[in-house]
């Protein structure tokens, strides 16, 4: 880079918005951020029901119960409240991952406090409609349809399953059958075995009045029961080189999921090896990108990243490359692997990425959106809000051997599992030099 | 207390010149975050290709990474990156863009970085095969092994439209990507890539003055170019309903999608169907959600809105308004289309009552502010609007009188909207089939 353009400047230094912090009697919790300067909240309750503490018999029951909490309250039925939502200027999101579930509106400023007893009105006294069950399920099975023959779909399960087994991270689909056995009275069960204050926590992100919102919160959702201790099984992954093939005949091209468990944030090694991730393959100077992408023409958007889970994380790469270079790709992928695993990188090329990760870490808090995700992902993981300052701080302290051992250390190559959903007739000579083939 | 809308009014500050070159420059400061956003829209996009060029503009704007000015190949991306930035670039049906987000202080760097884009592409034979093969890439994934990809979008808009510049598939057939040749992309960057053609967008943590200093520092001594008239986008009068059938051979369900004609952008009915958009498909208390999601059961979902790779506000028009559902193969798309033409009746016979009406006035609104707020990339919403504007309007302080706009609306003008342009003759179904067609071909 020998081009004559203005020099790099310095960062300006990252500072946590002032939060406001707020804890009833029953536990709940209510995190208040102003930011931003368009006049909405971004209002969004975190429930602790996910995938996590479902059964085997249970898998997707919490999407169920994501479904029936849009079906409206005790005193309003869907209509009603879909109405009254609309009124300030919402729509009522509700979504169900791994972990937990989240009930988001984002509503005019001055309807922030409206919105919020409209929430715990719903939280406390849900309707679960008998009558509106039927129509539910099959909603359920056309989406279960609908992700079964998208490559990333195949790819995603493939992978947790041969990471996480049967724990229930390890089950991305429920098994064919499953969903038209669920009732509403499993779904209720299940919501209040898991439900209740002292495992909901509440973030309201953007324009509003702190006071008044304050005052909604404590009035709206005191008296809610606590509910039960949390009982989640932690994982326990697997470590271990497994190659699956997924045929989708006549694909037009292969996806590729590979990677392997890696400490979760918290550890020593995590904010080094999200660094060394961005060098590798999670930015678009990344290795792994210039090389698939940029040199060979292979691949539009291969990623590396850190996926994560309540005090669980992995390494992904995922790249969906022409079908002719498949096993070409991984040869390309490893051979960036080894190299950074053998060498330290040049000190300029690492400087560079920890600019990257510390001045993009500014832009993650620089939306009421984005506030919340992160303060939700950091309550998530138990770790203090100050741990946002401590992970810029750690990345710039980063040396570039710390960069290569904690590469050593994380990403063995001999411990990744690599799925390819593809053609197999064209695909699976490309792959068997990288472990014996499961179809 | 609590603080009434009153408190809460949003003003966006709209600083709005003209370079001597015709780059117009609009400055809007936003001091919530330390953040620094620069987009520069060139007035091109997929509906200028014509026949045996169609994807163009989009491998074009993949070449404009590869190196320009005095940027080396994916330069502008170490810039970027490496000062802790984040940056992309789209291409749309009348425009495409480039933009960063920064830290506040890399300011003349993100001008410097455009200006020198805005000077021209330098790439070799090597580099425009690489980008081909991309976006080739890109294609496969978002499309042609994707179930549903690029539907509506795709097969509508063939369908809907019978101009070529609305018609024309703008991701590309692959052969013509592969006959796409370097003396081409000097043409089309010549043709359309004149700072008289661009409008640059500074939203976020500057002075308006000092940022417009730099800005024409980096940029007033680009010479502009003549720009080819814009091409002729108007379609010919619609006479009756269109039906079609489409095949997708990923596609494990059915759909059906149905498109109807947008009135002229800037137009009260256009922004009486914008508003019609919130009554009916936007949120589960539209319309079309309450009857075909709720009391049907046909799917769990009706998507859609006005144009499908933006908003109302991002494009020129004719566009068109979608509603789309996936359907379980049980259920026969006329019985859909009944109960969906049951729905748009009740606004054709009979003005909306108040109450609906002013919910959707609340919404339109509060989605206006969602569109400012924009998605991923910090200010972008609002660049997109103030560059919308000013190219297709030429009026960025628009941005400020959308709420007005609807607000400005009656039940009556609305009603006189859905009248003429909710009616059959103005829509196209298309309905789409799981699998391959009987005959065995791909379409």
């Amino acid at each position: 880079m020998t081009t004559p353009h203005p020099p790099a400047s310095r960062l300006p230094g990252f500072a946590l918005p002032r939060i406001e912090r707020l804890k009833l009697d029953n536990g709940l919790r209510a995190v208040l951020v102003e930011s931003g300067s368009v006049p909405k909240a971004d209002v969004r309750l975190v429930l602790d029901i996910g995938d996590a503490q479902e059964s085997l018999d249970e898998t997707w029951l919490s999407r169920l119960v994501a479904e029936y909490l849009r079906e409206g309250s005790a005193t309003r039925d869907s209509d009603a409240y879909a109405q009254a939502v609309a009124a300030l200027g919402g729509d009522l999101a509700v979504d169900s991952d791994d972990d937990t579930t989240t009930l988001r509106g984002r509503v005019l400023s001055e309807h922030a406090p409206a919105f919020v007893r409209l929430l715990a009105e719903l939280v406390r006294t849900p309707r679960f409609p008998p009558g509106d069950l039927p129509r539910l399920r099959s909603d359920l099975e056309r989406r279960l349809a609908l992700a079964q023959v998208q490559p990333h779909m195949l790819a995603l399960e493939r992978f947790r399953a041969a990471l996480y087994g049967d724990h229930p991270y390890g089950r991305v689909f429920p098994r064919p059958g499953l969903i038209g056995r669920f009732t509403t009275d499993a779904a209720r069960a299940f919501y209040e075995a898991h439900g209740g204050a002292a495992r909901a926590t509440l973030y309201v992100a953007g324009r509003f009045d702190e006071r008044a919102v304050g005052a909604a919160v404590a009035e709206a959702f005191d008296g809610w029961p606590a509910g039960a201790d949390s009982t989640v099984r932690p994982p326990q992954p697997r470590h271990e080189r497994a190659v699956h093939l997924v045929d989708r005949a006549q694909s037009e091209q292969s996806t590729i999921y590979m990677g392997l468990p890696v400490p979760a944030a918290g550890h020593e090694d995590w904010i080094p090896l999200w660094v060394a991730n961005a060098l590798l393959g999670g930015s678009f100077i990344s290795r792994i990108l210039l090389n698939l992408r940029e040199d060979k023409g292979y691949s539009y958007s291969p990623f590396g990243f850190i996926s994560t889970r309540r005090r669980d994380a992995n390494w992904m790469q995922i790249a969906d490359v022409t079908t002719e270079v498949t096993g070409a790709s991984l040869v390309e992928i490893f051979r960036e692997i080894d190299r950074l695993r053998a060498e330290a990188p040049p000190t300029a090329e690492l400087e560079g990425i920890q600019r990257y990760v510390t001045g993009t870490y500014l832009t993650r808090f620089a939306t009421p959106a984005g506030i919340s995700e992160q303060l939700a992902s950091l309550d998530l993981q138990g770790l203090d809000a100050s741990y946002a300052e401590a992970t810029v701080e750690r990345a710039n302290a980063v040396t570039p051997e710390e960069v290569r051992s904690v590469v050593e250390r994380c990403l063995r190559p001999e411990e990744m599992a690599i799925v390819v959903v593809g053609d197999a007739s064209r695909v699976a000579g490309q792959i068997e030099p990288f472990g014996r083939v499961s179809a | 207390m609590v603080a009434g809308a009153q408190a809460f009014r949003l003003e966006i500050p709209v600083h709005d010149h003209r370079l001597s070159n015709g780059l117009r420059v609009i400055v809007s400061p936003d001091h919530s975050a330390p953040l620094v956003t620069v987009a520069v829209y060139y007035g091109v996009g997929m509906r200028v290709e014509p026949p045996g060029r169609t994807g163009f503009a989009h491998l074009f704007e993949h070449l404009m990474f590869q190196g320009s000015g005095q940027m080396g190949k994916h330069e502008v991306a170490y810039l970027v990156e490496q000062n802790g930035g984040m940056l992309n670039g789209s291409t749309s049906l009348d425009f495409t863009n480039y933009f960063e987000v920064l830290p506040a202080p890399a300011l003349e760097l993100a001008l410097w970085i455009e200006a020198e884009r805005m000077r021209g592409p330098s790439i070799t034979q090597a580099e425009l095969d690489n980008q081909r093969d991309v976006v080739k890439s890109e294609i496969r994934l978002n499309v042609l092994n994707q179930p549903y990809g690029g539907f509506p979008w795709l097969p509508m808009s063939e369908r809907a439209f019978r101009n070529w510049h609305n018609a024309h598939n703008g991701y590309g057939d692959m052969a013509d990507l592969d006959a796409a040749a370097l003396p081409d992309v000097e043409r089309f960057f010549v043709d359309y890539y004149s700072p008289s053609n661009a409008v640059l967008v500074v939203v976020g943590d500057c002075e308006p003055a000092r940022a417009l200093e730099l800005a024409t520092r980096a940029f007033e001594t680009i010479p502009p170019r003549p720009v080819p008239p814009p091409a002729d986008l108007s379609e010919p009068p619609r006479e009756a309903e269109l039906r079609a059938t489409y095949h997708d051979p990923r596609a494990n369900r059915p759909a059906l999608a149905i498109s109807y004609h947008t009135p002229p952008r800037g137009s009260r009915a256009f922004d009486g169907l914008a508003l019609l958009d919130h009554v009916l498909l936007q949120g589960d208390d539209s319309r079309l959600h309450q009857e075909l999601v709720r009391r049907h059961a046909f799917s769990s979902s009706v998507d859609g809105g006005i144009n499908f790779l933006g908003n109302a506000f991002n494009a020129r028009t004719p566009l068109l308004w979608t509603s789309s559902l996936v359907h379980d193969p049980h259920v026969a798309a006329d019985a859909i289309l009944d109960a969906f033409d049951g729905v748009l009746e009740e606004v054709r016979v009979a003005p909306l009552d108040e109450a609906t009406f002013a919910r959707a006035l609340v919404k339109a609104r509060s989605a206006y502010y969602d569109t400012i707020t924009g998605f991923f990339y910090p200010s972008l919403g609002r660049a997109d609007l103030l560059a919308s504007f000013a190219l297709f309007d030429d009026d960025p302080r628009l941005i400020n009188a959308v709420p007005a706009r609807f607000d400005a609306l009656t039940p009556e003008l609305v009603h006189e909207t859905a009248r003429e342009v909710l009616a059959p003759r103005n829509r196209t179904v298309l309905e789409l089939e799981p699998g391959l067609p009987k005959n065995g071909h791909r379409e």
